[in-house]
């Protein structure tokens, strides 16, 4: 390392990083936050000579993880490493000093035991660490300092700077300039931090959100992996269990959604019946929100009936029940409403008393209170399918029957008006329930699909200002053209090849900022088919999900067309059938 | 005369059969007797003698097809059990005979067609006309093979 004891009695200016951060959170991504932590991190890094240093986040209800670790001038921590999952536990070692005590620390040797008789708080908790995170970060430091990053008075984000043994411990003058920039900075930077992570997050949940809407729209079931993937990266979880009612008012059938890192699984509970005070219940016996703690009654009853239960798989039920005994804390939030047992959502911690943590933020509360309308929704789509479908079979059969029972054995019957009457009226009143029972279904209709997608492009003109999107017409015509779909069909369509397409703009932009994002969409008819060519500038990018094409294809597919790919250069053909005249 | 009547419904389905209890397949079971029934009774004034086939695998309509070799087809149009083996959705109970239709109907041409389902609408009678039904016509649903009957000439027209 190469030291410089002049600079390291400096005052840290940020004022250069402080009219960069803008600029750098311009994207409004993840790889964004990456950048200005980095930078944060690298400075406070030089300013004092160390040779690790490492920024966690602890907001309360939000993720708590560990967010940047940079060694030896390189970026440490990758995404895949997940250590921000289950070992880091910001009420324990030296961190948690700095948490109880609201002040910055700084520790000489991390791995000496104390003469004092005290307990040495990292050495009590080094066992539990990630072994690669031991290895690397922790073995070769002797002195740290810790410094709090506060909101009045909450901690919601710590910055840890190291040294090597063999180095020159930290000084207490060290302490001091980090402890001044903490306190001038600290809370302006990481606020900025934490608003980009929360836009982010904010804008996964509102196209969760927009999707299951869709979905409910189009008279498809929704999709719960989806569904549940805001509780996964908007809380403090890392283990979230999701029930969904599912199946008639009568069934007790259950959806769980289990996820633990980075693995998510839907596993069906048929026949899973509710205890008498189950938190699956919604009868008043149980106060929401629920806190409880590892393989207390509930969870070991919860364990206990999924080892039991017929119809799953041994890898399911033995994934089930590894995440619920994995649990050390959790909170249970009610999805249920106006007297529907829609379900629950259970944020678990593998930390201890983690309840405080657990609780949700503001805006997982929105969205779950918004997943919760939406899953009432398509109950009651379902029951009033259920309600038409029992009408057509068995009432009118049954009806038929009485009708020709009367007629075969007392035909006279019908003659009189008392009776005649009153088969009427079960008639009718039959045919207007089977009527009502189909009100809540989808329709597609006739589309002039230019004007439509015009109609789409304009919102995202105004909202992607920087990008030249241009529709091109084959000739004048084809804004003639019609199709039979819905808007939610086109919509998940488009959606799709857009999020795509901005992925691919922003991936080229980040290796040459001087790019202007282009995408042409190229209409023409065809015989009885509309082609419509979607073509951008971008690169190549890595697949978020993979969910965005058969999606597309399965949409194109409904519609009675279909979508083909070319990849040099990177292009989607979607075809169309023409509505009849 | 001697004519083949293939008749596709779900209630003839083991799906169907499995799902619902006895006393509430009795129902289904007398209507599908009452038309049964109307098709004998239409034998000596029409001189046509039917035999009637039920069959409840739609998916399996190729191989029912080649292997009864039918005059005419009756299609039950409504198949919710289907559909939500089929699409995981009940709602799309209509799409499960509509996707079968036009494949008939490329397959075997010259095959008469009769779609028909409990209370349709308007939309639905499009649907089956466009993709391939000869004929669509309401299911009545008053098991008596009385009032079956005017359907019987309706297939004889079809025969002709």
């Amino acid at each position: 390392m190469f030291y410089t004891p002049d600079r390291a009695n400096d005052s840290i200016s940020a004022e250069s990083l402080i009219e960069r951060i803008p600029i750098i959170a311009l994207g409004g991504e993840d790889s964004s936050v990456d950048l200005i932590l980095y930078e944060v991190l690298e400075l406070l890094i030089k300013h004092v000579n160390a040779d690790i240093g490492q920024i966690n986040l602890l907001p309360k209800g939000g993720r708590i993880e560990k967010v940047c670790i940079i060694k030896d001038g390189e970026p440490w921590l990758k995404k895949e490493m997940d250590l921000h999952l289950h070992k880091f536990d910001p009420s324990r070692g030296f961190t948690g000093l700095v948490v109880s005590t609201g002040k910055s620390i700084l520790v000489k040797d991390i791995w000496l035991q104390k003469d004092t008789g005290e307990p040495n708080p990292f050495l009590q908790l080094a066992a539990t660490m990630s072994k690669k995170y031991v290895e690397d970060i922790k073995k070769p430091v002797a002195s740290i300092i810790i410094l709090p990053i506060k909101r009045g008075n909450e901690i919601f984000c710590t910055i840890e700077l190291s040294r090597y043994r063999g180095e020159q411990v930290f000084s207490q003058k060290n302490k001091e300039i980090l402890d001044d920039f903490a306190k001038r900075y600290g809370p302006l930077i990481m606020n900025y931090v934490i608003d980009i992570k929360n836009r982010t997050a904010v804008n996964i949940a509102q196209k969760r959100l927009l999707n299951m809407a869709r979905l409910i729209a189009s008279n498809k079931p929704v999709d719960y992996r989806l569904a549940v993937e805001p509780y996964t990266k908007l809380s403090a979880a890392d283990i979230v269990m999701v029930f969904f009612k599912t199946g008639s008012m009568y069934d007790s059938s259950y959806r769980l959604l289990a996820w633990a890192g980075e693995e998510v699984r839907e596993i069906l509970l048929t026949k899973f019946f509710r205890s008498k005070n189950s938190i699956l219940r919604y009868d008043g016996s149980t106060v929401f929100p629920v806190q409880g703690e590892e393989m207390d009654e509930r969870l070991s009853r919860f364990c206990g009936k999924i080892g039991k239960l017929d119809g799953i798989s041994d890898d399911d039920r033995q994934f089930a029940i590894k995440c619920f005994s994995d649990i050390k804390s959790y909170v249970v939030t009610p999805l249920h409403m106006l007297g529907q047992e829609l379900g629950v959502v259970i944020l678990g911690s593998r930390r201890p008393k983690f309840w405080q943590f657990l609780h949700m933020s503001p805006f997982l509360s929105s969205y779950s209170s918004l997943l919760k309308s939406f899953l009432l929704n398509e109950r009651a789509i379902y029951y009033l399918s259920d309600f038409s479908l029992k009408i057509h079979n068995p009432g009118f059969y049954c009806l038929g029957a009485l009708k020709a029972g009367i007629a075969k054995s007392a035909p006279q019957l019908l003659n009189e008006p008392q009776i005649s009457e009153a088969i009427k009226g079960l008639d009718k009143l039959f045919t207007e329930l089977h009527d009502q029972g189909k009100a809540l279904r989808w329709h597609d209709k006739k589309i002039h699909i230019v004007n439509w997608i015009q109609a789409y492009i304009n919102p995202k003109t105004a909202q992607f200002p920087q990008y030249k999107i241009n529709v091109i017409l084959e000739d004048e015509k084809t804004s003639e053209v019609t199709i039979m779909a819905s808007d939610e069909q086109l919509e998940t369509i488009f959606e799709n090849l857009f999020s795509n397409t901005v992925r691919a703009i922003t991936a080229r932009q980040v290796k040459d900022y001087s790019i202007i994002g282009e995408i042409n969409i190229c209409i023409k008819k065809k015989d009885e088919t509309v082609e419509i060519n979607f073509k951008d500038n971008g690169i190549s990018y890595e697949t978020v999900s993979g969910r965005g094409s058969p999606q597309i294809s399965g949409e194109m597919q409904d519609l009675g067309g279909s979508v083909k790919i070319e990849k040099k250069p990177y292009q989607t053909f979607l075809y169309f059938p023409c509505s009849s005249e | 005369m001697k004519a083949k009547v293939l008749f596709f419904d779900d209630i003839f389905s083991d799906l169907f059969r499995n799902k619902f209890p006895a006393d509430q397949l009795a129902w289904d079971d007398n209507w599908v007797s009452s038309l049964t029934e109307a098709f004998k009774m239409a034998e000596s004034s029409t001189g046509v003698s039917f035999e009637i086939v039920n069959c409840g695998e739609i998916d399996s309509w190729n191989e029912v097809i080649d292997k009864e070799k039918p005059d005419i087809i009756l299609l039950d149009l409504f198949w919710p059990e289907q559909a939500v083996e089929k699409y995981g959705d009940r709602l799309r109970a209509t799409d499960v005979s509509l996707e079968v239709l036009p494949k008939i109907r490329e397959a075997f041409p010259a095959l008469p067609v009769i779609c028909h389902t409990a209370k349709p609408d308007r939309e639905l009678m499009e649907k089956a006309y466009e993709k391939g039904a000869t004929f669509f016509v309401e299911k009545v649903s008053m098991s008596l093979a009385e009032v079956q009957v005017p359907f019987v000439y309706i297939v004889i027209n079809l025969l002709r």
